[in-house]
């Protein structure tokens, strides 16, 4: 028997539908080709089988669960869009939640650090004799021979001319003056430690600093290298008018 | 008084009252009541369908509670699109292919959870070959009903095996008894596509059931 013409019976067979009686030539076919009448005996068994399948039903409550799910999605309809749509994800409210727990974690911080003008202006005072900081060269290799490298600090312009490996001491009122070198090896005894507190209700601090600090490295060699750090503020110096700008401080001068 | 000459002069019908003929109301008329806020005209739609959208995806997804869920999430898309929707088909085309995208939704995502379910144990890979550990038993049953038990639960499983593809053409064809055009315009495709399926999804169901066809 010809492939091409079983593989029409069994097409034949397989759209047809369950007990219809084939065409005649399908019948004839049939008759001579026991593969293809296996092939139909087999297919409409298999029918048969998936066709007899219990019917399913519907609970009996159906009707009512989804007259409340309707009832509930026309209550959420008439929440706003957002809400709507934060909700509609545990994800996203939990993130939600998440960002504004940040978000007011952050905010109550940044608060807190706004400079107490009293106590920035004691602590000027308290680091006009020396604003200096030993640092070793390497960690762990801190001896007299080793050279080290001073770091000097000031409120005040400075002048490169005057720089040289003594330390200089800044004033409250902006002179400076050199003396011997006095330095704190950092790894023997701990940095101070400046607190800064926030205004009092109705104050604006006037009084933080309003130019350009200056550090001064200096290196084994002799060398130095100057850098010039401009003002930190988060808003106090905003209000006076003299401040530099920082673009004209931020100039790298090495 | 009037002889009479034969049995047709036994004029039954005009002593009958005429007979009342119920106009049943079209889904396209119900759905148009409903968005016209008539809901007892969607309660007739709910009470049409109910069994059958909550069969199908029963046969489609093999659990029972899962299948009310998603018949119910069927006929509130219904409600909730009822002005989007639009006459070019039949309604129950329409509502069995939000049924079927339902469905396959459903199956797609415990695909993607992995969850150990019948279907997973079943089945391993894409293809939804079976593991051979549940061979029939070939002694002979005492009891009919035990036979036939038994061969309706080895067709659910089988069935459940189908990758889903071949599962939803299968099952409105062989199980739902819709018609080829029908099934294709269900699940958006062509006739020929649908033919191809449904014969392929036998041949996977021959393959697993070769010990009761």
């Amino acid at each position: 028997m010809s492939g091409k013409v079983c593989r029409e019976m069994r097409r034949e067979i397989d759209q047809s539908e369950l007990r219809q009686a084939l065409s005649a030539e399908a019948e004839a076919h049939l008759a001579d080709c026991a593969a293809c009448a296996a092939f139909r005996d087999e297919r409409f068994r298999l029918r048969e089988l998936v066709g007899a399948l219990e019917p399913v039903v519907a609970p009996a409550d159906f009707d009512v669960r989804l007259r409340a799910r309707i009832a509930r999605e026309r209550d959420t309809y008439q929440q706003p869009f957002i809400f709507r749509l934060v909700m509609s994800t545990p994800a996203i409210a939990l993130a939600a939640a998440l960002v504004m727990v940040v978000g007011t974690i952050v905010f109550i911080s940044r608060r807190n650090q706004t400079v107490n003008p009293t106590i920035a202006a004691a602590g000027q005072e308290r680091a006009a004799g020396e604003i200096n900081t030993t640092v070793p060269t390497a960690p762990g290799n801190v001896d007299d021979s080793t050279p080290i490298h001073t770091v000097a600090g000031s409120y005040a312009p400075e002048n490169p001319r005057h720089s040289n490996p003594g330390t200089r001491n800044i004033a409250k009122n902006g002179t400076t003056t050199t003396t011997g070198p006095q330095v704190n090896d950092l790894t023997v005894s701990p940095a101070e430690s400046y607190r800064l507190a926030p205004d009092r209700a109705g104050e604006v601090s006037l009084t933080a600093p309003v130019k350009p600090m200056v550090v001064t490295m200096y290196d084994e060699r002799g060398g130095s290298r100057k850098i010039q750090l401009p003002p930190i503020s988060f808003g106090s110096q905003r209000l006076t008018g003299n401040r530099t700008p920082v673009s004209m401080t931020n100039t790298r001068d090495w | 008084m009037r002889t009479l000459s034969s049995i047709e002069d036994l004029n039954f019908a005009a002593a009958m009252p005429a007979p009342v003929v119920v106009q049943k109301a079209s889904d396209h008329a119900l759905l148009e009541e409903t968005l016209a806020g008539d809901e007892d005209a969607f309660a007739e739609l709910v009470r049409r369908y109910r069994n059958q959208i909550t069969s199908y995806i029963y046969r489609m997804t093999n659990d029972y509670d899962g299948a009310v869920d998603l018949a119910q999430e069927t006929f509130l898309r219904v409600y909730r699109a009822a002005s989007r929707y639009q006459t070019t088909h039949a309604f129950s085309t329409y509502i069995y292919r939000i049924a079927t995208n339902l469905a396959i939704s459903e199956l797609r995502k415990r695909k993607r959870r992995r969850l150990v379910s019948l279907t997973g144990l079943l089945t391993s890979g894409e293809g939804g070959e079976v593991r051979d550990f549940d061979a029939p038993d070939e002694r002979p049953l005492a009891d009919a009903n035990l036979v036939d038990t038994e061969q309706r639960r080895v067709v659910k499983k089988a069935i459940s095996t189908l990758p889903e593809k071949y599962r939803a053409p299968l099952v409105l064809r062989d199980v739902e008894g819709k018609s080829y055009d029908e099934i294709a315009a269900i699940l958006q495709t062509s006739e020929g596509t649908v033919k191809s399926r449904i014969n392929r999804a036998r041949n996977f169901l021959r393959d697993k059931m070769r010990h009761y066809v």
